[in-house]
Formats: C-alpha cells, sequence, structure tokens
C-alpha cells in the first residue's frame, strides 16, 4: 500500500521526494491544491471520505503520516 | 436557489458532508483555517441545488463560487447581484476538465484567464548577465513609490483573478521590504512586490509600465527578486502567470522556472 501511495503522490507532483520529505506542508512543499488533489485520489483509491473541512493539514506532511491516516480511515469505514 | 450565510464552521462541514461524495467535481481548495476566517469575516455563503453544492466567498465587488458537482445537467441558476466568477485548477492541458468548463458554460459563464505557476528552486536557477547598466533596482520605501505601484497593479492586472491590493495592503508590503522598484535613468519603471508563505517566495506582482518596456526592467527585479530573498540553496520561488503572456512565460523559462504542474482556468459571469 505504501508503494502505490507514493505512485500516486508522484502522480501529483512528479518534483517531490515523497520518500525523504517530512515538512511536505510547513515547508510549503504542498499546497491546498495539492491536498485537494491528493485528497481526491485517495478517495479513489482507498474508497475512503476525507472532506477538505475535516482534514487536518499535519496529516500530509509525509508520505507516511498520510499513510496512517488513510489505514485509520479504512479501519474505521 | 437561495444564498445562505454561514455562521459556523461546523455548519460548513455538515453541508459538505451531504454533498462531498466519492466521485464528486470539486474545486473546493479551503482549508479549514481558510474557512473559518471567511465565516468569523460573515464572507462565506452558500446554496443547494439538488445534488449540487455551491460555496460563495464575498470578494468585495464579486463572488467566488467553490462548486461540488454530483449532477452535471442540474444547471446553476442562481441569480446574484455582483458578478461570479471561478477558478477550475487541473495539472497539465491533457487533463483540462472540459466536462465541468461545458456545465460552467451551459451555466452562463464565459471562459476568461488562463493562468499557469511556475516555480524553481535557487540551485536549479541561473542568473542572466544585466542587460542594462541605465536600471537601477531599490526597495520601495516611499508613498510616492506604493502610489506608482497602486496604479500599475489597477491598470495591469484583471479586477477578478489579479488579487488587486489596496492602498493600505501596498503599504503593508513596503512596509515589510517587499516591494522591488525599478528605475530606468531616473524614472520609476516598474516593479515586483513578493510575499513569503510557509517558506515559499511567491511573487505577488510583478508590472513594467508600458513607456518602460523592453529595456530589461523585468529582468533586473526577477534576478534582484531571486537573490535578496536566497536564504538556503533549496529556497523556494513560485509564481502564477497568465498563459498568453509569452514572454513572461520565456523570461521565467531563462531563469529556470518550470511549469508546476499546475493551471487555473478561471471563468466569469457577469
Amino acid at each position: 500500500m505504501m508503494e502505490r501511495l507514493i505512485e500516486i503522490l508522484k502522480e501529483i507532483r512528479p518534483d517531490v521526494d515523497f520518500i525523504s520529505e517530512k515538512s511536505l506542508i510547513d515547508d510549503g512543499i504542498l499546497d491546498s491544491f495539492d491536498i485537494v488533489s491528493i485528497i481526491s485520489e485517495l478517495n479513489d483509491e482507498y474508497d475512503i471520505a476525507i472532506r477538505v473541512t475535516e482534514l487536518n493539514p499535519e496529516n500530509f506532511n509525509s508520505a507516511d503520516a498520510i499513510y496512517t491516516m488513510c489505514q485509520e480511515l479504512k479501519n474505521k469505514a | 436557489m437561495s444564498m445562505e450565510k454561514l455562521t459556523s464552521f461546523s455548519k460548513a462541514q455538515q453541508v459538505q458532508k451531504e454533498y462531498a461524495l466519492k466521485g464528486t467535481l470539486t474545486n473546493n481548495y479551503l482549508l479549514p483555517d481558510v474557512s473559518k476566517l471567511l465565516i468569523d469575516e460573515g464572507k462565506l455563503f452558500y446554496s443547494k441545488h439538488s445534488k449540487n453544492l455551491y460555496f460563495f466567498e464575498d470578494k468585495g465587488d464579486f463572488y467566488q463560487i467553490y462548486y461540488h458537482l454530483n449532477e452535471l445537467d442540474q444547471f446553476f441558476d442562481h441569480f446574484c447581484d455582483k458578478p461570479v466568477m471561478m477558478e477550475i485548477l487541473y495539472r497539465g492541458e491533457n487533463k483540462k476538465p472540459l466536462e465541468v468548463i461545458n456545465y460552467w458554460e451551459a451555466s452562463g459563464f464565459k471562459q476568461h484567464i488562463v493562468r499557469e505557476n511556475m516555480m524553481a528552486t535557487y540551485d536549479k536557477l541561473t542568473l542572466p548577465q544585466s542587460k542594462s547598466k541605465e536600471v537601477v533596482i531599490k526597495i520601495a520605501d516611499s508613498i510616492n513609490e506604493v502610489t506608482f505601484v497602486q496604479e500599475l497593479i489597477v491598470n495591469t492586472f484583471d479586477r477578478f483573478t489579479g488579487d488587486i491590493l489596496s492602498f493600505e495592503e501596498s503599504v503593508t508590503f513596503m512596509k515589510q521590504h517587499q516591494i522591488i522598484c525599478a528605475y530606468y535613468k531616473d524614472q520609476l519603471g516598474g516593479f515586483l512586490q513578493f510575499e513569503i508563505k510557509n517558506n515559499v517566495v511567491w511573487i505577488g506582482h510583478i508590472a513594467v509600465d508600458e513607456t518602460f518596456r523592453g529595456k530589461g526592467i523585468a529582468n533586473e527585479l526577477v534576478k534582484s527578486y531571486i537573490t535578496m530573498n536566497k536564504t538556503k540553496p533549496g529556497t523556494r520561488y513560485q509564481l502564477w502567470v497568465m498563459q498568453e503572456n509569452k514572454s513572461a512565460i520565456d523570461l521565467y523559462h531563462k531563469f529556470g522556472f518550470i511549469y508546476g504542474n499546475k493551471s487555473s482556468a478561471s471563468m466569469l459571469r457577469l
């Protein structure tokens, strides 16, 4: 699942090294449009529902954090 | 269809929960902190029509729409007392969301301006030689310069997509040393205003007075903007540029900026 997640993220932002970057939001690497694009892809891929008004930007600071969030949402579903 | 003012963030969450579904087409990139601020300022409204939801941000003399579309045959027929615009974001021309553009055209909107995002990090940039020794760059520090900046912004930028600054906002940028002016033979010819958001140095506005174009002023402004903001090899720079402004795009390419994999098509109903 992590490998597929990295693939999804790279499709959206091919210029970003999602394996090493740990401050994607804090360092301004991802902006709100990137986050919304990622949400849309994750919702489709994992059949979960992340809504923009409900999201916590800190969950998008690294691929690991995004992965953990998806796992938690899948377990809740 | 009537427009209702959002008075709490929980209400925004509640209405969005009903309409933001799997497969919903949306341009809503208002993150929670921005939504909360707009609600506190009384600037965020919404309306529902069949299975579609529209948020309206009151931008003063027009509204900006953030949509959640689930039924593309249920057109937007909302009466508004001011012009209405929206930004449709997409990644590359081959991913332009034509079905959404068609929906809004069928709802009475016209395609307006397309802008492209460009980005760079300092270590990927090259700083070209100065073309003219007659261009002098300085950081704005006078009301005379702010007045020039303000007039050039109003006369150069699109009122719906150009983030027109108020005089007070321009003064604030001047006080933060975020406006650079260019003089050509001692005459004020252009400016660049920038701001730093989340460690990214954004060009907010750059303009050269018509009389002074073709004299290397934009080149010097961009060069100064890059060098004065460099804090580390990985310093990030970004900007939006109109797709039809080929000379500006060429200039940024010359410095080493690349397409940021983001475009924005604005649509407008007057």
